[in-house]
């Protein structure tokens, strides 16, 4: 029987889908320097009575997640540039969704490791909360369904979970 | 990657070390300039980014031995402080050029300087015939797991 270790916090990382301005190509890159991802499930409920039972039952029929993000904004990083250039210049509608890929190192599978990938909208909240660094703060609201599959380290070469920095997803 | 070292060879480049450079070690009777580098505490966890990266800083205390003089409106005293001030500037002009030590591949560091509100070295102690100054600076700085 396998060992029972703890799973930490930084064995689930998230890389953001940054498109190539002259190819288009999407590369997968590390979401660095965020001091906040944390998701919201916000699900939700159908509660009833029926008038022959006692009790109340309810039904998840629904969800409505959140990704709520704040970041320490660092240079030559293609994540934060994007990120920031979205806020900074107040981008709208679709040019402000981009794919965010979720991957639990702590699960291997077929090859590579465990993943999710789903489209969500960048809604900024504030920008500059802060004296020590420029940071930015806001909310990923999802727009389209969860994608799964299986992320396998694409750089650096022979990279590991901890050295990771972008990823290849396959949908399962 | 042996940050200790690393430090003390960058502030082995300082042109106002002295004669000579110990490390975690002070000889107060000492009065040939002679500059220490200490480590100060253990070190300081800034933040923790969800990836696992760290943001973190490493403290150290420069102490310099200078001859010390006993007679009233002494301009001695006031020029080796102010060699003393020239050091800590040495260190904050670094900082502001990005001319820092090496840490290694693993880590990148973001700032050199005296921590905040630390403009001037203090006088820590004095023996006879020797003055010991001292002021601290830190390195900022990320590591990777």
């Amino acid at each position: 029987m396998d060992k029972r270790t703890l799973v930490s916090r930084s064995d689930r990382k998230a890389f953001y889908g940054v498109a190539d301005k002259e190819s288009g190509q999407v590369t997968y890159h590390r979401m660095r320097g965020f001091t906040e991802l944390s998701e919201s499930k916000n699900p939700k409920e159908y509660t009833r009575q029926y008038v022959d039972e006692k009790f109340e039952q309810t039904d998840v029929v629904g969800y409505s997640p959140s990704l709520s993000f704040s970041f320490d904004k660092y240079t030559s990083d293609a994540v934060l540039e994007d990120i920031s250039n979205i806020i900074d210049s107040e981008v709208v509608d679709a040019e402000a969704h981009r794919q965010i890929i979720q991957v639990d190192f702590s699960t291997e599978v077929d090859g590579g490791y465990a993943a999710k990938k789903r489209v969500f909208s960048i809604v900024a909240d504030a920008v500059g909360n802060g004296l020590d660094a420029l940071s930015y703060s806001g909310t990923l609201r999802p727009v389209g369904g969860t994608i799964s599959g299986v992320a396998t380290i694409n750089t650096p070469e022979n990279g590991t979970p901890e050295t990771v920095e972008t990823i290849t997803f396959t949908e399962s | 990657m042996n940050k200790f070292q690393a430090v003390l060879d960058f502030i082995n480049t300082c042109p106002l070390v002295g004669y000579n450079m110990y490390f975690n070690f002070v000889d107060e009777t000492n009065t040939d300039g002679n500059t220490s580098l200490l480590t100060d505490g253990y070190g300081a966890l800034v933040k923790k980014y969800v990836d696992g990266e760290k943001l973190k800083k490493f403290q150290c205390v420069i102490r310099q031995n200078k001859p010390l003089s006993r007679y009233s409106n002494s301009a001695e005293n006031v020029e080796q402080m102010q060699y003393v001030q020239e050091f800590l500037e040495w260190i904050n002009e670094q900082g502001e050029e990005r001319n820092y030590p090496d840490f290694g591949e693993k880590c990148v560091i973001q700032k050199l300087s005296t921590p905040e509100g630390v403009e001037y070295p203090m006088l820590a102690g004095v023996y006879e015939g020797t003055a010991l100054y001292s002021f601290p600076f830190e390195i900022t700085y990320t590591e990777r797991m």
